[in-house]
């Protein structure tokens, strides 16, 4: 009964840090990508004057094609980021590849370790900021350019 | 800025009227600016609709338009032709596509300029194993050029840095480590229908036992028992010196079964 209670537990608290982990990413991910809408926002507002976007002139289609950059960076933040990870995590655990990483440990174990270590290489490759900084860069050169 | 003038009044566009004389420096320089937010354009639509965005893809389309705005317009003036504008045109948008177009591209043209020998390229053989541009171009990206290095790098980092699916990447490493280990028998191996490392394994070992493989004593691939004893040689020290240990532990069920897998 013990033994039961204990291991029930230990699914539960797997469960919530699981959950847990999801609900920080995602909102960090998305917190990113708003911060990034934001500055954008402001940018265009902040030149209305200088160069405005609205009425329809010139400088609203140099507006679109350079703010193209950050929004496409925002919507993958958003929506698309973790298609690749996922599917790797799906195909790992299908075929029990967390035991060629972490061999000899249970199960659980082995399969949350190997998550954690997947998640952090992920990050690695794909840094939230540098995404969201370099899309941001590429929008400024392109504006620059087009207005000069 | 001549757009821009041509634009300038709300609500009241004046007809676009040329001007009588534009600078030729101003018009190069512009096509390859344009040819490269084009090139960038297309380059984010492809990478979106395969998953494929890295920070590194915006970082090479923020040097890409500078880099190759600069370079076109440069060009175009050892380019004597009718189609200048395009050729600028062309040389933006391809930096943007595949930033290493535009070194080798200056490679060439310097050379053939000075006459001087600059030291030679060395080709890529990734294409013997992948039948796919973007895939060697993502693995370029990583600086992996070779079958040799393809074979032997982390298979969690070839999964995170390409957007192709497991699978398909688990058959060109599989692929890989048989061109690389048997390069002077893929033919012979293909007469026999093996295209695969593991299936090449798979037709060599005997059993699977807990943590060893029983190899089998007489083997017959390729018809020719010299050569059939050499595979199975090679074979077996390849095994033996665990230097693919975890890479055959994803590539093949029955390795991972035998070494990883907790006994049923």
């Amino acid at each position: 009964m013990e033994a039961l209670l204990t291991r029930g537990t230990a699914i539960v608290f797997d469960w919530i840090e699981q959950l847990t982990e999801q609900i920080k990413d995602f909102y960090y991910k998305s917190f990113v990508a708003y911060l990034m809408f934001g500055a954008c926002v402001l940018a265009v507002i902040g030149l209305q004057s200088d160069v405005p976007i609205w009425p329809l002139n010139y400088y609203s289609i140099v507006w679109t094609l350079a703010l193209f950059f950050p929004a496409s960076a925002g919507f993958y933040l958003i929506f698309n980021l973790r298609v690749r990870l996922n599917e790797i995590l799906d195909i790992a655990h299908r075929n029990q590849f967390h035991f060629v990483y972490y061999p000899g440990v249970p199960e659980k174990q082995s399969e949350r370790r190997f998550t954690s270590f997947l998640r952090q290489r992920f990050a690695e490759y794909f840094n939230l900021i540098e995404l969201a900084g370099f899309s941001l860069i590429a929008g400024i050169i392109a504006f620059c350019l087009l207005c000069s | 800025m001549f757009l821009a003038n041509q634009f300038a009044v709300p609500h009241e566009l004046k007809p676009l009227v040329l001007p009588t004389k534009i600078d030729g420096w101003v018009i190069t320089h512009g096509a390859s600016f344009l040819g490269g937010l084009s090139g960038a354009f297309v380059l984010i639509f492809k990478r979106y609709r395969t998953f494929d965005i890295y920070p590194s893809t915006y970082l090479q389309v923020a040097v890409a338009l500078m880099a190759g705005t600069f370079a076109g317009g440069f060009l175009t003036m050892i380019w004597s032709t009718p189609q200048t504008t395009f050729l600028a045109f062309a040389a933006g948008f391809l930096t943007s596509i595949n930033v290493n177009f535009l070194p080798r591209l200056l490679r060439q043209q310097f050379a053939k300029l000075t006459g001087a020998e600059l030291p030679p390229e060395i080709p890529t053989d990734l294409s013997l194993v992948i039948k796919n541009s973007e895939a060697i171009e993502s693995l370029n990206n990583i600086s992996l050029f070779s079958v040799a290095e393809f074979s032997k790098t982390e298979a969690i980092r070839i999964y995170l840095n390409m957007s192709q699916p497991v699978g398909v990447i688990n058959g060109w490493m599989d692929e890989a480590l048989l061109h690389y280990y048997f390069p002077t028998r893929i033919e012979a191996l293909r007469q026999a229908h093996i295209h695969r490392f593991t299936q090449l394994m798979e037709a060599l070992v005997d059993k699977y036992l807990g943590g060893t493989i029983t190899w089998r004593d007489n083997v017959r691939i390729s018809g020719d028992p010299v050569a059939d004893g050499d595979i199975l040689t090679s074979m077996k020290t390849i095994v033996a010196s665990r230097f693919h240990h975890r890479l055959l532990g994803f590539l093949s069920d029955n390795y991972r079964q035998a070494y990883f897998l907790p006994s049923p």
